[in-house]
Protein backbone atom coordinates (compact mmCIF):
# COMPACT_ATOMS: atom_id res chain seq x y z
CA UNK A 1 0.00 0.00 0.00
CA UNK A 2 1.79 2.75 -1.37
CA UNK A 3 2.20 6.25 1.00
CA UNK A 4 -1.01 8.63 -0.32
CA UNK A 5 0.33 11.67 1.43
CA UNK A 6 2.78 12.55 -1.35
CA UNK A 7 -0.82 12.71 -3.94
CA UNK A 8 -2.68 14.71 -1.34
CA UNK A 9 -0.12 16.97 -1.66
CA UNK A 10 0.10 16.67 -5.20
CA UNK A 11 -3.18 17.59 -5.45
CA UNK A 12 -3.32 20.68 -3.33
CA UNK A 13 -0.28 22.21 -5.53
CA UNK A 14 -1.91 21.53 -8.85
CA UNK A 15 -5.30 23.57 -7.31
CA UNK A 16 -3.05 26.35 -6.40
CA UNK A 17 -1.51 26.70 -9.98
CA UNK A 18 -4.33 24.89 -11.85
CA UNK A 19 -4.60 28.17 -14.27
CA UNK A 20 -1.04 28.10 -15.53
CA UNK A 21 -1.06 23.93 -15.91
CA UNK A 22 -4.21 24.27 -17.55
CA UNK A 23 -2.69 27.05 -20.10
CA UNK A 24 0.15 24.92 -20.35
CA UNK A 25 -0.95 21.67 -21.30
CA UNK A 26 -3.65 23.07 -23.79
CA UNK A 27 -0.54 25.11 -25.70
CA UNK A 28 1.37 21.36 -25.92
CA UNK A 29 -1.58 19.70 -27.25
CA UNK A 30 -2.30 22.47 -29.75
CA UNK A 31 1.61 22.62 -30.94
CA UNK A 32 1.73 18.62 -31.32
CA UNK A 33 -1.32 17.50 -32.13
CA UNK A 34 -3.24 18.72 -34.98
CA UNK A 35 -5.46 15.65 -35.44
CA UNK A 36 -6.95 16.22 -32.05
CA UNK A 37 -7.72 20.39 -32.76
CA UNK A 38 -9.30 19.53 -36.14
CA UNK A 39 -11.19 16.75 -34.36
CA UNK A 40 -12.62 18.40 -31.24
CA UNK A 41 -11.21 22.41 -31.96
CA UNK A 42 -9.40 24.82 -29.84
CA UNK A 43 -12.60 26.09 -27.61
CA UNK A 44 -13.15 21.77 -27.79
CA UNK A 45 -9.80 20.92 -26.49
CA UNK A 46 -9.74 23.59 -23.69
CA UNK A 47 -13.16 22.44 -22.35
CA UNK A 48 -11.96 18.91 -22.07
CA UNK A 49 -8.29 19.82 -20.09
CA UNK A 50 -10.34 22.22 -18.28
CA UNK A 51 -12.79 19.17 -16.77
CA UNK A 52 -9.96 16.75 -16.75
CA UNK A 53 -7.85 19.15 -14.56
CA UNK A 54 -10.95 19.29 -12.41
CA UNK A 55 -12.00 15.29 -11.98
CA UNK A 56 -7.89 14.44 -11.51
CA UNK A 57 -7.17 16.99 -8.85
CA UNK A 58 -10.74 15.61 -7.00
CA UNK A 59 -9.38 12.22 -7.49
CA UNK A 60 -5.90 12.44 -6.91
CA UNK A 61 -6.08 12.47 -2.66
CA UNK A 62 -6.86 8.83 -3.30
CA UNK A 63 -3.70 7.99 -4.24
CA UNK A 64 -2.82 6.15 -7.53
CA UNK A 65 -5.05 3.37 -7.50
CA UNK A 66 -7.40 3.60 -10.44
CA UNK A 67 -9.60 0.98 -9.54
CA UNK A 68 -11.03 2.55 -6.10
CA UNK A 69 -14.56 4.40 -5.63
CA UNK A 70 -12.63 7.57 -5.68
CA UNK A 71 -11.76 7.55 -9.02
CA UNK A 72 -15.34 6.00 -10.72
CA UNK A 73 -15.92 9.49 -11.62
CA UNK A 74 -13.40 10.16 -13.38
CA UNK A 75 -13.21 6.67 -14.72
CA UNK A 76 -16.52 7.16 -16.36
CA UNK A 77 -14.52 10.67 -17.59
CA UNK A 78 -11.69 8.85 -19.28
CA UNK A 79 -14.21 6.53 -20.66
CA UNK A 80 -16.35 9.02 -22.20
CA UNK A 81 -13.51 10.11 -23.58
CA UNK A 82 -11.98 7.29 -25.44
CA UNK A 83 -15.72 6.44 -27.33
CA UNK A 84 -15.36 9.98 -28.28
CA UNK A 85 -12.19 9.06 -30.03
CA UNK A 86 -13.10 6.00 -31.13
CA UNK A 87 -16.32 7.58 -32.64
CA UNK A 88 -13.94 10.64 -34.47
CA UNK A 89 -11.19 8.05 -35.17
CA UNK A 90 -9.14 9.54 -33.43
CA UNK A 91 -5.96 7.04 -33.58
CA UNK A 92 -5.60 5.69 -29.69
CA UNK A 93 -1.81 7.28 -29.49
CA UNK A 94 -3.34 10.53 -29.92
CA UNK A 95 -6.38 9.93 -27.63
CA UNK A 96 -3.11 8.95 -25.15
CA UNK A 97 -0.97 11.66 -25.85
CA UNK A 98 -4.44 13.76 -24.65
CA UNK A 99 -2.84 12.53 -21.23
CA UNK A 100 0.58 12.09 -21.39
CA UNK A 101 1.01 15.38 -22.47
CA UNK A 102 0.35 17.09 -18.47
CA UNK A 103 3.16 15.47 -17.88
CA UNK A 104 5.57 17.81 -19.15
CA UNK A 105 3.44 20.82 -18.60
CA UNK A 106 3.35 20.05 -14.63
CA UNK A 107 7.12 20.00 -14.17
CA UNK A 108 8.15 23.44 -14.22
CA UNK A 109 5.62 23.71 -10.88
CA UNK A 110 6.75 20.78 -9.19
CA UNK A 111 10.24 22.56 -9.49
CA UNK A 112 9.09 25.42 -7.70
CA UNK A 113 6.78 24.25 -5.28
CA UNK A 114 8.86 21.30 -3.97
CA UNK A 115 12.51 21.62 -3.05
CA UNK A 116 13.99 18.18 -1.57
CA UNK A 117 10.54 16.26 -2.64
CA UNK A 118 11.14 17.02 -6.03
CA UNK A 119 12.05 13.52 -7.69
CA UNK A 120 9.43 11.86 -5.23
CA UNK A 121 6.23 14.61 -6.58
CA UNK A 122 7.06 14.55 -10.26
CA UNK A 123 7.84 10.56 -10.05
CA UNK A 124 4.76 9.75 -8.79
CA UNK A 125 2.42 12.01 -10.42
CA UNK A 126 4.06 10.61 -13.98
CA UNK A 127 2.97 7.48 -12.15
CA UNK A 128 -0.47 8.08 -12.18
CA UNK A 129 -0.34 9.77 -15.23
CA UNK A 130 0.64 6.46 -17.20
CA UNK A 131 -1.70 4.65 -14.87
CA UNK A 132 -4.61 6.93 -16.26
CA UNK A 133 -2.71 6.38 -20.32
CA UNK A 134 -2.53 3.27 -20.35
CA UNK A 135 -6.41 2.92 -18.60
CA UNK A 136 -7.13 5.34 -21.46
CA UNK A 137 -5.62 2.77 -24.15
CA UNK A 138 -7.29 0.18 -23.07
CA UNK A 139 -10.38 1.13 -22.44
CA UNK A 140 -10.09 2.34 -26.32
CA UNK A 141 -8.97 -1.21 -27.68
CA UNK A 142 -11.94 -2.89 -25.94
CA UNK A 143 -14.72 -0.77 -27.67
CA UNK A 144 -12.93 -1.03 -30.84
CA UNK A 145 -13.39 -4.97 -30.57
CA UNK A 146 -17.12 -4.31 -29.43
CA UNK A 147 -17.80 -2.16 -32.55
CA UNK A 148 -15.81 -5.25 -34.82
CA UNK A 149 -17.66 -7.94 -33.14
CA UNK A 150 -21.06 -5.93 -34.23
CA UNK A 151 -20.30 -5.52 -37.11
CA UNK A 152 -18.97 -9.06 -38.42
CA UNK A 153 -22.11 -10.56 -36.73
CA UNK A 154 -23.87 -7.89 -38.96
CA UNK A 155 -22.73 -8.70 -41.89
CA UNK A 156 -22.79 -12.36 -41.41
CA UNK A 157 -26.81 -12.16 -40.29
CA UNK A 158 -27.09 -9.90 -43.73
CA UNK A 159 -25.40 -12.76 -45.75
CA UNK A 160 -28.30 -15.48 -44.17
CA UNK A 161 -31.17 -13.52 -45.73
CA UNK A 162 -34.72 -15.28 -45.08
CA UNK A 163 -37.29 -14.53 -47.58
CA UNK A 164 -40.62 -14.95 -46.88
CA UNK A 165 -42.08 -15.85 -50.62
CA UNK A 166 -45.77 -16.63 -50.09
CA UNK A 167 -47.68 -16.73 -46.91
CA UNK A 168 -45.98 -19.43 -44.96
CA UNK A 169 -43.26 -20.11 -46.88
CA UNK A 170 -39.71 -19.08 -46.26
CA UNK A 171 -36.95 -19.07 -48.60
CA UNK A 172 -33.43 -19.54 -47.46
CA UNK A 173 -31.06 -18.83 -50.39
CA UNK A 174 -27.80 -20.71 -48.62
CA UNK A 175 -24.75 -18.84 -50.15
CA UNK A 176 -20.91 -19.80 -49.97
CA UNK A 177 -18.79 -22.47 -47.81
CA UNK A 178 -21.20 -24.41 -45.22
CA UNK A 179 -19.36 -24.37 -41.86
CA UNK A 180 -20.32 -25.07 -38.30
CA UNK A 181 -20.89 -21.78 -37.27
CA UNK A 182 -22.66 -20.48 -40.19
CA UNK A 183 -25.03 -23.29 -39.89
CA UNK A 184 -25.60 -22.22 -36.23
CA UNK A 185 -26.49 -18.55 -37.54
CA UNK A 186 -28.72 -20.03 -40.13
CA UNK A 187 -30.40 -22.26 -38.44
CA UNK A 188 -30.73 -20.12 -35.69
CA UNK A 189 -32.42 -17.35 -38.13
CA UNK A 190 -34.49 -19.75 -39.94
CA UNK A 191 -36.31 -21.04 -36.58
CA UNK A 192 -37.02 -17.71 -35.82
CA UNK A 193 -38.41 -17.27 -39.10
CA UNK A 194 -40.73 -20.09 -38.74
CA UNK A 195 -42.19 -18.63 -35.50
CA UNK A 196 -42.26 -14.98 -36.50
CA UNK A 197 -44.26 -15.88 -39.88
CA UNK A 198 -46.08 -19.16 -38.66
CA UNK A 199 -44.30 -20.82 -41.79
CA UNK A 200 -45.59 -24.24 -42.64
CA UNK A 201 -42.93 -24.76 -45.68
CA UNK A 202 -38.65 -23.62 -45.66
CA UNK A 203 -37.08 -23.92 -48.74
CA UNK A 204 -33.16 -24.45 -48.81
CA UNK A 205 -31.92 -23.17 -52.47
CA UNK A 206 -28.29 -24.57 -52.40
CA UNK A 207 -27.14 -23.55 -55.85
CA UNK A 208 -24.78 -20.98 -54.26
CA UNK A 209 -23.42 -23.77 -52.10
CA UNK A 210 -20.03 -24.54 -54.03
CA UNK A 211 -19.39 -27.84 -52.73
CA UNK A 212 -21.70 -30.31 -51.21
CA UNK A 213 -19.51 -32.94 -50.09
CA UNK A 214 -20.89 -35.35 -46.32
CA UNK A 215 -19.73 -32.54 -44.30
CA UNK A 216 -21.95 -29.99 -45.70
CA UNK A 217 -24.70 -32.39 -46.17
CA UNK A 218 -24.60 -32.97 -41.89
CA UNK A 219 -25.63 -29.37 -41.67
CA UNK A 220 -28.33 -29.09 -44.25
CA UNK A 221 -29.57 -32.23 -42.85
CA UNK A 222 -29.49 -30.67 -39.40
CA UNK A 223 -30.94 -27.40 -40.80
CA UNK A 224 -33.86 -29.63 -42.18
CA UNK A 225 -34.34 -31.12 -38.88
CA UNK A 226 -34.40 -28.32 -36.77
CA UNK A 227 -37.05 -27.18 -39.12
CA UNK A 228 -39.07 -30.23 -39.10
CA UNK A 229 -38.78 -30.31 -34.89
CA UNK A 230 -41.16 -26.68 -35.19
CA UNK A 231 -43.16 -27.99 -37.57
CA UNK A 232 -41.99 -26.50 -40.91
CA UNK A 233 -41.31 -28.95 -44.00
CA UNK A 234 -38.06 -28.50 -45.54
CA UNK A 235 -37.38 -28.82 -49.57
CA UNK A 236 -34.39 -28.55 -51.27
CA UNK A 237 -33.37 -26.96 -54.14
CA UNK A 238 -30.71 -26.11 -56.50
CA UNK A 239 -29.33 -29.82 -56.76
CA UNK A 240 -27.51 -29.46 -60.37
CA UNK A 241 -25.77 -31.97 -62.16
CA UNK A 242 -22.77 -31.34 -60.89
CA UNK A 243 -23.45 -31.64 -57.05
CA UNK A 244 -25.53 -34.53 -57.59
CA UNK A 245 -23.15 -36.46 -59.01
CA UNK A 246 -20.98 -35.64 -55.82
CA UNK A 247 -23.62 -36.51 -53.56
CA UNK A 248 -24.56 -40.06 -55.13
CA UNK A 249 -20.45 -40.52 -55.13
CA UNK A 250 -19.92 -39.30 -52.21
CA UNK A 251 -22.95 -41.60 -50.99
CA UNK A 252 -24.45 -38.65 -49.26
CA UNK A 253 -27.66 -39.74 -48.03
CA UNK A 254 -30.48 -36.92 -47.59
CA UNK A 255 -32.85 -39.08 -46.69
CA UNK A 256 -36.52 -38.50 -46.97
CA UNK A 257 -35.66 -34.78 -47.99
CA UNK A 258 -37.80 -33.82 -51.19
CA UNK A 259 -35.24 -32.27 -53.67
CA UNK A 260 -35.79 -30.10 -56.97
CA UNK A 261 -33.48 -28.23 -59.19
CA UNK A 262 -35.03 -25.12 -60.08
CA UNK A 263 -36.35 -23.07 -57.60
CA UNK A 264 -39.95 -22.77 -59.68
CA UNK A 265 -40.52 -26.70 -58.95
CA UNK A 266 -39.52 -26.36 -55.37
CA UNK A 267 -42.09 -23.36 -55.14
CA UNK A 268 -44.50 -25.51 -56.74
CA UNK A 269 -43.77 -28.08 -54.23
CA UNK A 270 -44.23 -25.90 -51.59
CA UNK A 271 -47.97 -24.46 -52.46
CA UNK A 272 -49.00 -28.34 -52.78
CA UNK A 273 -48.11 -29.26 -49.58
CA UNK A 274 -50.03 -26.14 -48.56
CA UNK A 275 -52.86 -27.66 -50.35
CA UNK A 276 -53.06 -24.42 -52.95
CA UNK A 277 -52.76 -23.92 -57.03
CA UNK A 278 -51.80 -21.32 -59.14
CA UNK A 279 -53.83 -21.02 -61.22
CA UNK A 280 -52.64 -20.03 -65.31
CA UNK A 281 -54.53 -17.05 -67.31
CA UNK B 1 -49.49 -37.44 -9.50
CA UNK B 2 -50.97 -34.83 -11.58
CA UNK B 3 -49.16 -31.68 -11.54
CA UNK B 4 -49.58 -31.78 -15.24
CA UNK B 5 -53.33 -31.60 -16.38
CA UNK B 6 -54.44 -33.71 -19.30
CA UNK B 7 -57.66 -32.42 -20.97
CA UNK B 8 -59.84 -33.61 -23.54
CA UNK B 9 -61.08 -31.63 -26.84
CA UNK B 10 -63.27 -33.92 -28.54
CA UNK B 11 -61.42 -36.55 -29.97
CA UNK B 12 -58.12 -35.94 -28.86
CA UNK B 13 -56.10 -35.19 -25.95
CA UNK B 14 -54.30 -32.06 -24.72
CA UNK B 15 -51.85 -32.49 -22.24
CA UNK B 16 -49.61 -28.63 -21.63
CA UNK B 17 -46.38 -29.04 -19.70
CA UNK B 18 -46.45 -26.02 -17.79
CA UNK B 19 -43.88 -27.03 -15.43
CA UNK B 20 -40.39 -28.03 -14.92
CA UNK B 21 -40.88 -32.13 -14.83
CA UNK B 22 -38.10 -34.06 -13.29
CA UNK B 23 -37.32 -37.72 -14.20
CA UNK B 24 -40.10 -39.51 -12.15
CA UNK B 25 -42.65 -36.94 -12.72
CA UNK B 26 -42.05 -37.37 -16.41
CA UNK B 27 -42.62 -41.49 -16.41
CA UNK B 28 -45.72 -40.52 -14.29
CA UNK B 29 -47.01 -38.10 -16.81
CA UNK B 30 -46.42 -40.68 -19.77
CA UNK B 31 -48.39 -43.59 -17.55
CA UNK B 32 -51.30 -40.89 -17.15
CA UNK B 33 -51.05 -40.47 -20.63
CA UNK B 34 -51.53 -43.84 -21.83
CA UNK B 35 -53.98 -44.49 -18.86
CA UNK B 36 -56.24 -42.01 -20.41
CA UNK B 37 -56.11 -43.10 -23.76
CA UNK B 38 -56.77 -46.55 -22.76
CA UNK B 39 -60.05 -44.82 -20.83
CA UNK B 40 -61.32 -42.54 -23.49
CA UNK B 41 -59.92 -44.07 -26.89
CA UNK B 42 -58.53 -40.62 -28.10
CA UNK B 43 -57.87 -40.74 -31.73
CA UNK B 44 -55.40 -37.91 -31.39
CA UNK B 45 -52.93 -36.85 -28.60
CA UNK B 46 -51.26 -33.12 -28.31
CA UNK B 47 -48.66 -32.34 -26.20
CA UNK B 48 -47.72 -28.60 -25.79
CA UNK B 49 -44.38 -27.97 -24.37
CA UNK B 50 -44.38 -24.49 -25.57
CA UNK B 51 -43.98 -23.50 -22.02
CA UNK B 52 -40.85 -25.73 -21.40
CA UNK B 53 -37.63 -24.33 -21.39
CA UNK B 54 -35.48 -27.31 -21.23
CA UNK B 55 -35.75 -30.81 -23.12
CA UNK B 56 -32.88 -32.76 -21.92
CA UNK B 57 -32.15 -36.41 -23.46
CA UNK B 58 -34.47 -37.77 -20.84
CA UNK B 59 -37.55 -36.08 -21.68
CA UNK B 60 -36.52 -35.89 -25.30
CA UNK B 61 -36.48 -40.07 -25.32
CA UNK B 62 -39.92 -40.11 -23.24
CA UNK B 63 -41.74 -37.54 -25.39
CA UNK B 64 -40.68 -39.60 -28.59
CA UNK B 65 -41.57 -43.41 -26.24
CA UNK B 66 -45.10 -41.83 -25.23
CA UNK B 67 -45.73 -41.15 -29.12
CA UNK B 68 -44.91 -44.85 -30.34
CA UNK B 69 -46.42 -45.83 -27.12
CA UNK B 70 -49.77 -44.13 -28.14
CA UNK B 71 -49.76 -45.07 -31.53
CA UNK B 72 -49.57 -48.92 -30.54
CA UNK B 73 -52.86 -47.51 -29.15
CA UNK B 74 -53.95 -46.56 -32.07
CA UNK B 75 -53.49 -42.49 -31.54
CA UNK B 76 -51.59 -40.12 -33.60
CA UNK B 77 -49.64 -37.04 -31.41
CA UNK B 78 -48.68 -34.15 -32.54
CA UNK B 79 -46.03 -31.96 -30.31
CA UNK B 80 -46.31 -28.18 -30.10
CA UNK B 81 -45.04 -25.04 -29.54
CA UNK B 82 -41.13 -25.94 -29.42
CA UNK B 83 -38.74 -23.19 -28.74
CA UNK B 84 -36.04 -22.47 -30.78
CA UNK B 85 -33.19 -22.47 -28.42
CA UNK B 86 -34.60 -26.41 -27.48
CA UNK B 87 -34.43 -27.62 -30.73
CA UNK B 88 -31.23 -26.43 -31.36
CA UNK B 89 -30.22 -28.01 -28.13
CA UNK B 90 -32.01 -31.19 -28.69
CA UNK B 91 -30.28 -31.45 -32.18
CA UNK B 92 -26.32 -30.60 -30.45
CA UNK B 93 -27.22 -33.00 -27.87
CA UNK B 94 -27.61 -35.76 -31.04
CA UNK B 95 -31.67 -36.57 -30.08
CA UNK B 96 -33.01 -37.88 -33.36
CA UNK B 97 -36.44 -37.39 -32.19
CA UNK B 98 -38.04 -40.19 -34.96
CA UNK B 99 -41.57 -40.45 -36.01
CA UNK B 100 -42.81 -37.54 -34.14
CA UNK B 101 -45.04 -34.82 -35.38
CA UNK B 102 -44.81 -31.45 -34.62
CA UNK B 103 -46.41 -28.43 -34.84
CA UNK B 104 -46.06 -24.51 -34.28
CA UNK B 105 -48.96 -24.31 -32.03
CA UNK B 106 -51.99 -25.83 -31.00
CA UNK B 107 -54.17 -24.93 -33.58
CA UNK B 108 -51.51 -26.08 -36.15
CA UNK B 109 -51.39 -29.17 -34.59
CA UNK B 110 -55.17 -29.84 -34.20
CA UNK B 111 -55.06 -29.16 -38.21
CA UNK B 112 -52.61 -32.27 -38.60
CA UNK B 113 -54.51 -33.89 -36.40
CA UNK B 114 -57.34 -33.47 -38.39
CA UNK B 115 -55.23 -34.42 -41.24
CA UNK B 116 -53.79 -37.62 -40.42
CA UNK B 117 -57.01 -38.96 -39.42
CA UNK B 118 -58.71 -38.57 -42.85
CA UNK B 119 -55.44 -40.25 -44.32
CA UNK B 120 -55.36 -43.12 -41.33
CA UNK B 121 -59.27 -43.57 -42.51
CA UNK B 122 -58.67 -43.40 -46.47
CA UNK B 123 -55.71 -45.87 -45.91
CA UNK B 124 -57.79 -47.85 -43.83
CA UNK B 125 -60.66 -48.09 -46.68
CA UNK B 126 -58.14 -49.42 -48.94
CA UNK B 127 -57.59 -45.74 -51.20
CA UNK C 1 -1.00 -11.83 -18.61
CA UNK C 2 -4.17 -13.70 -18.28
CA UNK C 3 -5.21 -13.45 -14.44
CA UNK C 4 -7.16 -16.15 -14.10
CA UNK C 5 -10.16 -15.52 -11.06
CA UNK C 6 -12.68 -18.09 -9.52
CA UNK C 7 -15.52 -17.13 -7.37
CA UNK C 8 -17.48 -20.01 -6.20
CA UNK C 9 -21.11 -18.82 -6.51
CA UNK C 10 -23.09 -21.98 -4.90
CA UNK C 11 -22.46 -25.17 -3.87
CA UNK C 12 -25.50 -27.83 -4.52
CA UNK C 13 -26.33 -31.22 -3.07
CA UNK C 14 -27.43 -34.04 -5.50
CA UNK C 15 -29.57 -36.69 -4.35
CA UNK C 16 -32.78 -37.22 -6.38
CA UNK C 17 -34.56 -35.74 -9.53
CA UNK C 18 -35.85 -33.06 -7.48
CA UNK C 19 -31.76 -31.68 -6.79
CA UNK C 20 -31.49 -31.94 -10.37
CA UNK C 21 -34.04 -29.39 -10.78
CA UNK C 22 -32.83 -27.34 -8.21
CA UNK C 23 -29.41 -27.14 -10.20
CA UNK C 24 -31.22 -26.22 -13.42
CA UNK C 25 -32.80 -23.44 -11.92
CA UNK C 26 -29.82 -22.30 -9.93
CA UNK C 27 -27.53 -22.61 -13.30
CA UNK C 28 -30.32 -20.92 -15.23
CA UNK C 29 -30.13 -17.85 -12.85
CA UNK C 30 -26.18 -17.38 -13.13
CA UNK C 31 -26.66 -17.73 -16.55
CA UNK C 32 -29.26 -14.82 -16.70
CA UNK C 33 -27.79 -12.82 -14.62
CA UNK C 34 -24.15 -13.17 -16.27
CA UNK C 35 -25.87 -12.17 -19.15
CA UNK C 36 -25.57 -14.82 -21.48
CA UNK C 37 -28.22 -14.87 -24.43
CA UNK C 38 -31.15 -17.49 -24.20
CA UNK C 39 -29.94 -20.33 -26.52
CA UNK C 40 -26.33 -20.46 -24.59
CA UNK C 41 -28.38 -20.22 -21.44
CA UNK C 42 -30.55 -23.74 -22.70
CA UNK C 43 -27.11 -24.85 -23.76
CA UNK C 44 -25.40 -25.33 -20.34
CA UNK C 45 -29.11 -25.83 -18.58
CA UNK C 46 -29.29 -28.78 -20.54
CA UNK C 47 -25.79 -29.97 -20.12
CA UNK C 48 -26.01 -29.56 -16.14
CA UNK C 49 -29.19 -31.70 -16.62
CA UNK C 50 -27.49 -34.07 -18.30
CA UNK C 51 -24.57 -34.28 -15.57
CA UNK C 52 -26.76 -34.10 -12.94
CA UNK C 53 -28.49 -36.91 -13.75
CA UNK C 54 -25.30 -38.95 -13.82
CA UNK C 55 -24.92 -38.61 -11.06
CA UNK C 56 -28.32 -39.73 -9.59
CA UNK C 57 -28.21 -42.82 -11.48
CA UNK C 58 -24.94 -43.93 -11.45
CA UNK C 59 -23.48 -42.51 -8.00
CA UNK C 60 -26.88 -41.87 -6.11
CA UNK C 61 -24.90 -38.75 -4.70
CA UNK C 62 -23.12 -35.78 -5.23
CA UNK C 63 -22.37 -32.44 -5.55
CA UNK C 64 -22.21 -29.37 -8.28
CA UNK C 65 -20.39 -26.53 -7.57
CA UNK C 66 -21.67 -23.28 -9.57
CA UNK C 67 -18.16 -21.05 -10.23
CA UNK C 68 -17.51 -17.34 -11.84
CA UNK C 69 -14.56 -17.40 -13.44
CA UNK C 70 -13.06 -15.22 -14.98
CA UNK C 71 -9.96 -15.10 -18.13
CA UNK C 72 -8.22 -12.01 -18.93
CA UNK C 73 -11.29 -10.30 -20.30
CA UNK C 74 -13.13 -13.35 -20.76
CA UNK C 75 -16.41 -14.14 -18.52
CA UNK C 76 -17.47 -17.74 -17.70
CA UNK C 77 -19.81 -19.91 -16.37
CA UNK C 78 -17.97 -22.97 -14.63
CA UNK C 79 -19.83 -26.00 -13.22
CA UNK C 80 -18.08 -28.66 -11.31
CA UNK C 81 -19.88 -31.89 -10.74
CA UNK C 82 -18.24 -34.54 -7.96
CA UNK C 83 -19.33 -37.60 -6.97
CA UNK C 84 -18.01 -40.62 -4.93
CA UNK C 85 -19.46 -43.04 -7.02
CA UNK C 86 -18.12 -46.29 -8.88
CA UNK C 87 -16.34 -44.46 -11.49
CA UNK C 88 -16.87 -44.53 -15.37
CA UNK C 89 -14.88 -48.12 -16.04
CA UNK C 90 -14.18 -46.66 -19.37
CA UNK C 91 -14.15 -42.55 -19.92
CA UNK C 92 -12.50 -42.78 -23.09
CA UNK C 93 -15.25 -44.78 -24.71
CA UNK C 94 -18.10 -43.17 -22.94
CA UNK C 95 -17.28 -39.77 -24.23
CA UNK C 96 -17.52 -41.98 -27.83
CA UNK C 97 -21.03 -41.48 -29.54
CA UNK C 98 -23.81 -44.55 -28.13
CA UNK C 99 -22.26 -45.79 -25.43
CA UNK C 100 -23.88 -46.48 -22.49
CA UNK C 101 -24.27 -48.94 -19.32
CA UNK C 102 -27.52 -48.25 -18.41
CA UNK C 103 -29.52 -49.43 -21.16
CA UNK C 104 -30.65 -45.34 -22.33
CA UNK C 105 -28.65 -44.56 -25.79
CA UNK C 106 -25.70 -43.00 -23.76
CA UNK C 107 -25.93 -39.42 -24.89
CA UNK C 108 -25.23 -38.19 -21.54
CA UNK C 109 -21.56 -37.56 -21.16
CA UNK C 110 -20.75 -36.52 -25.28
CA UNK C 111 -23.98 -34.31 -26.06
CA UNK C 112 -23.22 -32.19 -22.84
CA UNK C 113 -19.55 -32.11 -24.23
CA UNK C 114 -21.37 -30.59 -27.68
CA UNK C 115 -23.09 -27.97 -25.77
CA UNK C 116 -20.17 -26.55 -23.70
CA UNK C 117 -16.89 -24.87 -24.70
CA UNK C 118 -14.56 -26.52 -21.99
CA UNK C 119 -15.16 -30.39 -21.10
CA UNK C 120 -13.06 -31.92 -18.59
CA UNK C 121 -13.39 -35.37 -17.00
CA UNK C 122 -11.31 -37.69 -14.51
CA UNK C 123 -12.77 -40.83 -13.38
CA UNK C 124 -12.09 -43.75 -10.82
CA UNK C 125 -13.13 -46.53 -8.97
CA UNK C 126 -11.52 -44.94 -5.82
CA UNK C 127 -11.89 -41.38 -6.35
CA UNK C 128 -15.15 -41.31 -7.98
CA UNK C 129 -16.32 -38.60 -11.18
CA UNK C 130 -15.54 -35.05 -11.59
CA UNK C 131 -16.69 -32.85 -14.75
CA UNK C 132 -15.76 -29.71 -15.31
CA UNK C 133 -18.06 -27.69 -18.03
CA UNK C 134 -17.03 -24.00 -19.32
CA UNK C 135 -19.41 -21.85 -21.21
CA UNK C 136 -17.83 -18.94 -22.22
CA UNK C 137 -19.85 -15.30 -22.77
Amino acid sequence: MRDKSIFISLAEVMKKNQQEILKAWVEKIMSESKNLISVWGEEGIKKMALDFLDFLIKAMPHGEDLKIEGYSQFRVNLENFANESVAKNVTPSECTFFIFSLKESTIPIFQNEYKEKVLEAISSFNRLIDGLGLYIFETYMKIKENIIKEQQKALQEISVPVVKVWEKILLVPLVGMLDSARTQLIMEMLLSAIENDQAKVAILDISGIPVVDSLVAKHIIRTVTAAKLMGAECIITGIRARISQTMVQLGVDLGGIITKTTLADGLKIALDLMALKIVGK
Amino acid sequence: MAEVSILMMGENIIVPIQVELHDRAAMALQEDILLKIEETGASGLIIDVSAVSIVDSFLGRLLGDTARMARLMGTETVLVGMKKEVVITLIELGMIIKDLHTALNLEEGLKLLESLKIERVREENGA
Amino acid sequence: MDNEKEQQVKEISIKSDEDVIFVRQEVRNLAKQMGLSLLEQTRIVTAASELGRNIVVHAREGKAFLIKVEKGDRQGLKIVFRDKGPGIPDVQKALEEGFSTVGSLGLGLPGARRLVDDFAIESSPLEGTTVIIIKWR
